[in-house]
């Protein structure tokens, strides 16, 4: 990997970044609304308390000053105290982050699996039954919300045959003193369902794109002479297709990482799992701006670092972006 | 097929011969006459495509029909008991404020409908135009403006939607304009790349050859050759944001004042729908949502087989 293609990528890494700290910066202090009112939940009428209250804020300082105060509580994670836990906005939010995570990392490789697999039976049998089945079936699910598929679920197996619990990440009221057995037993059935229901409401998108380029590779010249040189079906596909076939679906996943870390709020909510989508939604009822930005900013910058990591790792995968 | 294009009108055409411009004129007519038939056929022969046509004409029947038959006042509370059962006369049961469950379906179709359509509306106008004139200007314009919309891109949607909505207020209006706000970069994306292809064509040059305008050739040649390749996309932006409404209203991010299927979906998630057993505030309501959307979703592949000859050929 050449320096330079390492430099452009931090470059254009640090330049989203700036973007979208500029953009939070706009969003929370330009828009219409009071300020004061969003930094300290109070709505301030009496001139004299407000000037002090803007001082207190910076918010008396000229818009570049405020700006450089700004971007460097972002840098700090110097976020404030939260209107609705009366603490540090940080520390609040470090524990939730985790969970969502959890929550990610058990249901989007699942639904990876289901559709890279999926979308390779699919493209092997381009134009016959089994495909038109797999492709129907997949854009039907991709008209479910997730967190209908969820309710359903947990109707079925929750209610109805009891088997996963209903709501929460551990039981209520057992105390775990370190990570044990015990403890990644109970994590385990209570992710399961919210977990399963997440990846079986995601896979088509992965699906759509590895049947896609699967059946676009089809026609591809090499794939007649591989057949030429008298290699057998099964060899030619899984030795000359889907190999190939992974670049654009690798490319897709990169692309949709951002939805690891966002796309199960419905779920999280339905599930009272402790995550970050609960604590947005309820920073939204409660008018909570300090967590709102922070929450907003902190997922932005994972998927920013997230993409450069995957960028960079792109190279080793598919050697063309090397050259460029 | 490519294009027919409406040489008779030329001013080349009218210095023809009478007879040679009849001629013209009939065989364009004969042309354009067998592409409609080829399209027809084409559509139809499309199963898809039909299926979620049928199944979206049912939607636009529920919700500019049955209205007129069937009567709902969304402030008619306490019509029944809380999360009341299913009843003769109201048969799909009652949402936590005592409401008719089957007037919320039924007018929500209105909602979803208009979310859908005006969203998509909102996203065609600022991705065409964010599209287009980034692969036309060139230059230092479209590297500002696809780093931005690609920034954009990257930052995921949702959190954004909580937080617009929480500065801006949760009316429907603001609801439709968040969800537009948010969604178009994908569609700015694909109508830059389709402007750079359709770009390089030689009638394009033809026409800047024959001196038309640059305003002209983007209005006139460039947007309705562009506007086919995107369509099958914006169908697809139109499930998009029913579902993305239907999430928000899931989450309370919604305007209680209209009826909406993901209002009945917040009230089930509230109430204990799922545990205490009331199918009715959930299950209907989430079909609706999944039909709804899943007609988008035939629509859209079927027209993008239809609109694109790379995936008919298989």
């Amino acid at each position: 990997m050449s320096l330079r293609y390492l430099s452009k990528r931090l470059m254009y890494t640090l330049f989203v970044f700036l973007f979208v700290v500029t953009f939070n910066f706009v969003l929370f202090r330009l828009m219409p609304g009071d300020p004061v009112a969003m930094l300290s939940k109070e709505i301030v009428s009496d001139p004299e308390a407000r000037a002090a209250m803007e001082k207190l804020y910076g918010l008396d300082k000229p818009l570049p000053i405020q700006f450089l105060n700004y971007l460097k509580s972002m840098i700090t994670f110097d976020f404030g105290q939260s209107f609705q836990y009366r603490e540090d906005v940080w520390t609040v939010l470090k524990d939730k982050i985790a969970n969502t995570l959890i929550l990610g990392a058990a249901s989007v490789p699942l639904s990876i699996i289901i559709g890279v697999v999926g979308g390779i039976i699919a493209g092997a049998h381009h134009g016959k039954k089994l495909d038109i089945g797999i492709t129907s079936f997949t854009m039907l699910v991709y008209a479910v919300p997730s967190f209908w598929l969820a309710m359903i679920f947990l109707l079925i197996f929750g209610v109805k045959l009891g088997w996963a619990p209903f709501n929460g990440m551990l039981t209520a009221g057992v105390q775990y003193n370190s990570v044990n057995w015990a403890y990644l037993k109970d994590l385990f059935r209570h992710l399961a369902l919210p977990a399963i229901s997440y990846a079986l409401a995601c896979f088509g998108s992965y699906l759509m794109i590895m049947r896609g380029s699967i059946v676009d590779i089809y026609g591809e010249d090499f794939v007649l002479t591989a057949r030429a040189k008298g290699l057998s079906e099964r060899q030619v596909r899984n030795r000359h297709i889907v190999p190939n076939a992974m670049l654009p679906t690798t490319n897709m996943i990169v692309m949709s990482l951002a939805f690891i870390i966002t796309g199960a709020f419905s779920i999280e909510v339905l599930f009272t799992w402790p995550g970050m989508g609960r604590v947005m939604v309820d920073s939204v009822m409660r008018r909570d701006y300090p967590m709102l930005q922070a929450s907003n900013y902190i997922i932005a910058l994972m998927v920013i670092i997230a993409n450069f990591v995957l960028d960079i790792l792109y190279t080793y995968i598919d050697p063309r972006v090397r050259v460029e | 097929m490519e294009n027919i294009k409406n040489t008779a009108n030329t001013p080349e055409a009218q210095q023809l011969s009478p007879e040679l411009l009849e001629q013209l004129k009939q065989r364009e007519k004969e042309l354009r006459a067998r592409k409609r038939k080829m399209n027809m056929k084409l559509f139809f022969g499309n199963k898809r495509a039909v299926f979620g046509c049928c199944l979206l004409a049912c939607f636009f029947i529920l919700a500019f029909v049955v209205p007129l038959f069937y009567e709902y006042d969304h402030e008619a509370y306490a019509l029944g008991p809380r999360v009341g059962a299913p009843t003769p006369e109201y048969p799909l049961g009652f949402d936590e404020l005592g409401r008719d469950v089957l007037g919320i379906l039924i007018y929500g179709a209105k909602a979803s409908l208009a979310i859908g359509v005006f969203v998509t509306l909102i996203i065609a106008v600022i991705g065409t135009v964010v599209g287009i004139s980034s692969a036309y200007i060139g230059g230092l314009y479209d590297t500002i403006v696809m780093r931005i919309t690609e920034a954009f891109m990257m930052v995921p949607s949702l959190p954004l939607m909580l937080v617009l909505a929480a500065i801006v207020g949760q009316n429907f209006t603001n609801i439709i304009w968040i969800l537009g706000l948010t969604g178009w970069t994908g569609t700015a994306r694909l109508v830059r790349s389709q402007t750079l292809s359709i770009k390089q064509r030689t009638y394009i040059e033809r026409a800047r050859a024959v001196g038309a305008s640059e305003s002209y050739i983007m209005f006139k040649h460039i947007l309705p050759n562009v506007f086919p390749l995107i369509f099958a996309e914006l169908v697809l932006t139109v499930q998009n944001a029913i579902i993305s409404e239907t999430t928000l209203a899931f989450l309370g991010i919604g305007d209680p004042s209209v009826p909406t299927w993901g209002q009945l979906l917040r009230s089930a998630r509230q109430q204990g729908a799922v545990s205490g057993g009331a199918l009715w505030l959930f299950l209907p309501a989430g079909l609706c949502i999944v039909l709804l959307a899943a007609s988008f979703v035939f629509i859209g592949y079927g027209f993008d087989e239809i609109l694109n000859p790379k995936l008919r050929r298989r």
